[in-house]
């Protein structure tokens, strides 16, 4: 394991209005695992996403990435290698398959306007190499017979998956999944559960939020439980799951 | 459409618009074409900014007049070579617009609606009162045809030959662009804004260069329309005018290239069969009032039956 966790949270705190939604939280993510931050609906899981991915800013409290501390500008901190999906499945819902994760490549292609409007032979020859990348994307993610549909046709399992394509298609070095599982039967989950662990084998860190427990248990190499923005426990599925403070707080949703 | 349909498609064209200009003798048709290619071009720019940057500009008159003053005032005032004018004032509509657009499209809302509001007000009440270089109210004369070296465009047909050469290579162009990497992101930014900065698309700067563009290639049309008529005055470029320039691309569609023509040719076929008609029905007032009423009912009609305008019948959702 390298000496220096690849994501670095520290103290991070964001309230609105003098209302506490996040209460200085504290963890790491090391490079090549998979971490799962679980909770409550309302525990402040996404909204800690939020403050990683720079469409928040934090009231207090930092992230590092690398020993480097984020920008607060969405964009920026994609460009840093960090990559989302959100919780509420966000596609371009008029545009195909394809061009989806074509549009993930953005960042990859270096064709400016003028080539783009010029068709110059480096931006056409650039197009074909994005185009070969995105369809063997495609084919990790199980779309590559949907690749000319528009992304608002496919299925709900199949959108998430989307997300994800497009998401790795930006070359992420740290994968952020919001509630990846969530609305998916157990078939779907299963499919899922595989392509994250691909994912991770692939080099790329993974942390994820969700309040399915079965799922996460089964994928994550670290869990972090939240509760009332703060943290209950941090570990390894087993310990987390025995923690009688985590038994405690989710009473009725019982941890099976 | 792919690249090589595209290239076919503005053959035709202009192929077409050769032979209307050495067939057609009609000084009005010619120039009624004429104005639908010089609004086209200015209606193509805001279609792309309410099309991809979501925002709508209703002071793109001012970029109008900004091209055809600064063209105007260099040839006709300080003897510029007429290209070498005509390159200054695509840059001034391309600044200007990135200077009113850059406090503007890092903040969310209707804001550019505000600020291109008040900049085309701006800019309308300095030509009328700054006689000195714009010849105020009663606007400059004299300004020379654009010509290569002793081809003058001072005709209609060669002034269509020009302005319609002009259209189609900028919709060459545009056509390229948004069917690329760029276009992709500005499609994706009017899809979600989120989803596309998480992919690491700068949208704040990706819709200034949009609106840049506009600003561009709206003052290109005014240089050209300057050096067509040969003189000019603040009249024509006041609100009104942006006014029928946003009705342009709601009929003809927002975000699409032949939609922007589609639209010109409309707003220019009805206020000249407004023009005809009128003193059929009325003698007492001009048709510019009756202009209004029917771009506002046309505004009405379009927003809740034809929302993708004119060219969304063309291409009806699968």
């Amino acid at each position: 394991m390298s000496a220096r966790p690849l994501l670095e949270v520290e103290g991070l705190a964001k309230e609105f209005g003098g209302l506490a939604a996040v209460s200085g939280v504290d963890f790491a993510v090391q490079a090549h695992q998979i971490k799962a931050l679980i909770g409550p609906n309302g525990v402040g899981k996404t909204i800690i996403f939020n403050l990683i991915s720079g469409a928040l800013r934090p009231t207090r409290g930092r992230v590092l990435f690398d020993g480097e501390p984020l920008p607060h500008r969405p964009h920026a901190v994609a460009a840093r290698g960090i990559a989302r999906t959100f919780q509420l499945v966000k596609l371009f819902g008029e545009m195909t398959v394809l061009d989806n994760v074509l549009v993930g490549c953005h960042r990859r292609g270096r064709a400016g306007w003028l080539g783009c409007a010029l068709r110059t032979r480096a931006a056409r020859v650039e197009e074909h190499h994005l185009r070969a990348l995105a369809v063997q994307i495609l084919e990790l993610i199980g779309l590559a017979r949907s690749a000319h549909a528009p992304a608002s046709a496919l299925s709900y399992g199949d959108q998430r998956r989307l997300e994800i394509g497009r998401a790795l298609a930006s070359e992420p070095r740290l994968l952020l999944l919001d509630e990846p599982g969530a609305g998916l039967d157990h078939a779907e989950q299963a499919r899922l559960a595989a392509l994250i662990s691909r994912i991770r084998e692939s080099g790329i860190t993974v942390l994820l939020v969700d309040h399915h427990m079965d799922f996460v248990m089964e994928i994550s190499d670290e869990v972090l439980v939240l509760s009332y923005g703060r943290k209950l426990a941090e570990g390894p599925p087993g310990a987390v799951r025995a923690d009688p403070d985590v038994i405690a707080a989710y009473l009725g949703e019982e941890p099976s | 459409m792919n690249a090589r349909q595209r290239a076919t498609v503005l053959l035709a064209a202009a192929l077409l618009i050769g032979v209307t200009g050495l067939t057609v003798r009609s000084s009005y048709v010619l120039g009624m074409l004429v104005f639908i290619a010089l609004y086209a071009m200015a209606g193509l720019g805001l279609s792309l900014v309410m099309g991809f940057a979501g925002q709508v500009s209703l002071g793109q008159a001012a970029f109008f007049a900004v091209g055809a003053y600064v063209s105007g005032v260099l040839t006709a005032s300080h003897g510029f070579n007429g290209w070498v004018a005509l390159a200054l004032a695509v840059t001034a509509g391309a600044v200007t617009a990135l200077l009113v657009g850059l406090p503007i499209f890092r903040l969310s809302g209707l804001l550019l609606a505000m600020a291109t509001l008040g900049f085309g007000i701006i800019v309308y009440y300095v030509l009328v009162n700054w006689s000195g270089v714009t010849g105020g109210p009663s606007g400059l004369t004299g300004i020379p045809p654009l010509a290569i070296g002793t081809f003058r465009f001072d005709s209609d047909a060669r002034v269509l030959w020009l302005v319609w050469g002009a259209l189609l290579l900028l919709l060459g162009l545009a056509g390229n662009l948004v069917d690329s990497r760029i276009g992709r992101a500005l499609r994706a930014v009017s899809g979600s804004e989120a989803a596309a900065e998480a992919v690491g698309i700068d949208t704040a700067r990706l819709k200034l260069a949009v609106f840049t563009l506009a600003g561009g290639s709206t003052a290109l049309a005014g240089a050209l329309y300057a050096h067509y008529l040969t003189f000019i005055n603040p009249s024509p470029f006041g609100f009104a005018f942006s006014v029928e320039l946003v009705v342009m691309v709601v009929l003809g569609g927002t975000a699409s290239l032949w939609g922007s023509v589609l639209g010109a040719a409309a707003v220019v076929l009805l206020v000249e069969g407004l023009r005809s008609l009128l003193p059929l029905v009325s003698v007492s007032r001009g048709a510019a009032e009756y202009e209004i009423v029917l771009f506002g009912l046309i505004l009405m009609v379009f927003m809740i039956f034809l929302p993708r305008g004119l060219a969304g019948l063309a291409r009806r959702p699968a």
